[in-house]
């Protein structure tokens, strides 16, 4: 199999700027965030391609799909509930997954969206349906030099799709089958966690009124922050810098509060699923702070850090 | 008693707008009674039901003129159920009989209304629809008694999140000083179901109900305005198809049995319904047996009798020289889908109904007495002739009779080069010619293959749906593009259709 690679840089930042990442915040009602607080983060998504021949029904198989582009088990091959193809005519590989990443494009950006509900962990391509549950005999489109195209899968679990491949038709490819596999769509992180120290008390007032860049390194109001979630990770927070997007299922016990515009929350606004707040922050634990927006993306935070009560 | 800030006392005006509500009654009386002697509607325009405005009881600052008397409203309460957490239900006792209504909106601009009540009660109800989910909102009773014009206290209140996966809709043209606004319903295909919504004119969704469909095409607003209407023509068993009926509070929904429906239904009287049917002949050739797919009108009557009014083989004939597609037709699969018609309008006021063909690249109209075909413009022998370079009907999808014609969607056609579009087709029934005098397309060429229709507006915009492109456009006459409303990518919707207001 012929397979093509495309690394997108999502979101490109240089981890070297950093202040003393173990600052030491003097005993105070107030935890006051800054830039040099927040985490690093450098994504890339690296999805296969696969040639097949032209004008064909080809046959789409994810058997052997067992986890996300992040690398997290999902429920079996036979989770995907739903398979899309997408094809832009007048886009590239990376404009696509530029797209796709940022959560830009419409439904009119797209020149063929089509899915196909499988029976199992397969698909045909002229199993595939438009809106309104229109057949389309998709494989009379499917011609070379037609654009990109793009294979997704999706499970229940995730708003995000769990694997992807690009197809690309050729005249030359007597090729009838693609197999998507955990290979075929990579997300590559790379992060860096910084850490604030403070004394641990229960009546800490979180502020992160000075916040003007993000992780990824964008420039973001920090009264666009709209969600804050307070994690207790009891092993340690390590796995959290290669997997941010999870943080609330990653955390042992989670507090969380919606924002409207606030740039500062006191602790006891916090609450967990049972509406309790949490007594104090121990230093027991390891704890991780986190701001969503979800403007950008409602799962990626957009400041980070480790809390390290003294 | 002090005045609230909100209201400016005029004892002038009050006494005004109780001479302006008794003339509306005589006129409303004169209305009904020519309706009734059968002289409703002799312009021949679509026979969809005049909206009402949304605020008409408030003075031009939006303040309404009346005595705050919170002490003539009793057991007053406002009730949101999680089913339609954006629909709230508000109940009072008055002190007196008197006819009432609901003021509503921001709190800092309630500038909408509730009906009036027709009839003076001492309880009351009234649905507060149009409301945005998880929001802020105030609303205040106004009571109309015996020459007192009370009102409650302002009270606020938050909807609920709608109980759907609902997508955030973008949207992208808002020129609200040229759109008609208003209130667009259509099915959206949200992963595996289809929810039936209604989005304001921000591109909110202010009412959603999730069908648990895989097909549900078209939605509508009951002929009685209290209820929303769709269909589950239900992809896998179309023996199994259902016009549903929602109340707009969703507490209470009804399904009426419709076998073989496909595409579109439209209600015709409270609780009768005309839709698009399958039906398949089978033709004997040389070659052997070939089943050909075309389609039926049929009706359903509110006692639950039914009967077919029109079956296109008894006015076509397929060409057997030609094969017609397969897989289209759901009712079977291995039939060739020869005729497709798509879309159905029943106007009252000729008691006729309007369909397209698509494969035919034909409209029609049917007198709905009868089931004689009346005239059909567009495709092969057509009864009109065309004038212009263009020829009249390419691949229509959704047809409406307005003043000097039709209102005609037509999709992409990849072979034909054709966009999708929306197009007014003007008709001289002397001459019996046809000529397109009105074409909308979007900038760049629209590639809507599936669904999709075209709806005239009450300020003469007129607005394309471009369904499984997940777009809405509305455009003035000349052409500019108003309002536009975007599905993120991975979602596409049915049918569309607008309405002024909810009530």
């Amino acid at each position: 199999m012929i397979r093509f690679y495309i690394t997108l840089v999502a979101f490109a930042v240089s981890c070297a700027m950093s202040r003393d990442s173990d600052t030491v915040v003097p005993k105070v009602a107030s935890v006051v965030f800054s830039d040099a607080d927040n985490y690093c983060f450098i994504g890339s998504l690296d999805v296969a391609g696969q040639t097949v021949a032209e004008m064909t029904n080809v046959f789409f198989s994810w058997t052997a799909v067992t986890q996300d582009v992040y690398g997290n088990a999902i429920g079996g091959a036979d989770s995907i509930y739903r398979a899309e193809i997408l094809n832009f005519v007048d886009l590239g590989w990376q404009e696509v997954l530029d797209g796709i990443q940022a959560g830009t494009f419409l439904q009119s950006d797209v020149d063929v969206f089509a899915y196909c509900t499988p029976q199992d962990t397969s698909c045909y391509l002229d199993d595939f349906v438009l809106g309104a549950g229109h057949p389309l005999t998709l494989s009379e489109n499917f011609v070379q030099g037609s654009g990109t195209w793009l294979l997704r899968l999706d499970t229940r679990d995730s708003p995000e799709a769990v694997a992807e491949l690009f197809l690309v038709p050729s005249a030359k490819s007597s090729e009838t089958m693609a197999i998507v596999s955990n290979a075929s769509s990579v997300f590559n992180v790379e992060s860096e966690i910084k850490s604030v120290s403070f004394s641990s008390q229960s009546d800490l007032i979180f502020d992160w009124s000075a916040l003007s860049v993000d992780g990824a390194g964008q420039s973001w109001e920090p009264s666009d922050a709209d969600r804050i979630v307070l994690g207790r990770f009891d092993n340690g927070a390590d796995g959290l810098g290669m997997r941010p997007y999870f943080f609330s299922s990653l955390a042992d016990a989670s507090w969380s509060a919606d924002l409207s515009s606030e740039t500062s929350i006191h602790l006891s606004d916090l609450s967990n699923a049972y509406d309790q707040a949490p007594d104090f922050i121990s230093a027991s634990s390891t704890w991780a702070l986190a701001l969503f927006s979800g403007i950008t993306d409602p799962n990626w935070p957009r400041f980070l850090v480790v809390l390290k009560p003294k | 008693m002090a005045l609230p800030k909100l209201f400016s006392l005029n004892p002038q005006r009050l006494l005004m707008t109780h001479y302006l509500k008794i003339l509306i009654l005589v006129v409303f009386v004169l209305f009904a009674a020519l309706t009734i002697a059968g002289c409703g509607n002799p312009s021949g325009e679509t026979g969809k039901p005049p909206d009402t405005n949304d605020s008409d009881e408030t003075d031009d600052s939006g303040n309404v003129p009346c005595v705050e008397n919170p002490d003539f409203f009793q057991d007053l309460n406002l009730l949101i159920d999680e089913r339609m957490a954006s629909v709230a239900t508000v109940t009072w006792a008055s002190a007196e009989a008197s006819t009432d209504h609901v003021v509503f909106g921001f709190p800092d601009s309630m500038s909408m209304t509730s009906p009036d009540e027709l009839v003076p009660s001492i309880n009351h109800q009234a649905l507060l629809l149009g409301l945005k989910q998880g929001t802020e909102y105030a609303y205040q009773v106004v009571s109309y008694s015996s020459g007192n014009d009370y009102c409650s206290a302002v009270q606020t209140f938050s909807t609920g999140r709608l109980d759907a996966a609902l997508p955030e809709l973008i949207l992208s043209i808002s020129d609200v000083a040229r759109s008609a606004g208003g209130y667009t319903m259509f099915s959206i295909l949200c992963d595996e179901n289809y929810i039936a919504s209604i989005i304001d004119n921000d591109g909110n969704f202010v009412w959603a109900y999730d069908t648990q469909s895989d097909l549900v095409q078209r939605v509508r607003l009951s002929l009685d305005r209290k209820a929303v209407l769709y269909n589950n023509n239900n992809s896998a068993d179309v023996g199994n198809a259902t016009i549903n009926r929602v109340s707009l509070d969703g507490l209470e929904v009804t399904q009426t049995s419709f076998p073989n429906m496909h595409h579109d239904f439209v209600e015709t009287e409270n609780g009768a319904y005309a839709a698009l049917g399958w039906d398949i002949y089978t033709f004997t050739t040389e070659d052997g047996d070939r089943d050909i797919c075309g389609d039926m009108i049929l009706e359903l009557a509110a006692d639950g009798s039914s009967r077919e009014v029109w079956n296109i083989f008894d006015w076509f004939e397929p060409d057997l020289t030609e094969n017609y597609v397969d897989e289209n037709c759901l009712k079977n699969p291995d039939a060739e889908d020869w005729s497709h018609t798509n879309s159905i309008w029943y106007e009252a006021s000729e008691n006729a109904y309007y369909i397209t063909i698509r494969y035919l690249d034909k409209a029609c109209k049917i007198d709905r007495s009868t089931g004689q075909l009346l005239w059909c413009v567009g495709g092969i022998d057509s009864d009109f002739t065309s004038i212009g370079e263009k020829s009249i009907l390419n691949e229509p999808h959704s047809v409406l009779p307005v003043d000097g014609g039709l209102l005609i969607y037509e999709n992409y056609d990849e072979l034909a080069g054709s966009c999708a579009a929306g197009v007014m087709v003007s008709l001289d029934f002397e001459s019996w010619t046809a000529q397109e005098t009105w074409t909308y397309g979007t900038e760049t060429c629209a590639k809507n293959m599936v669904f999709g229709n075209l709806e005239p507006l009450v300020n003469g915009n007129r607005m394309l749906v471009l369904s499984v492109m997940g777009q809405l456009d509305e455009t003035t006459l000349d052409l500019e593009t108003v309002w536009r409303v975007n599905a993120p990518v991975g979602y596409t919707f049915g049918f569309g259709e607008r309405h002024e207001s909810l009530y």
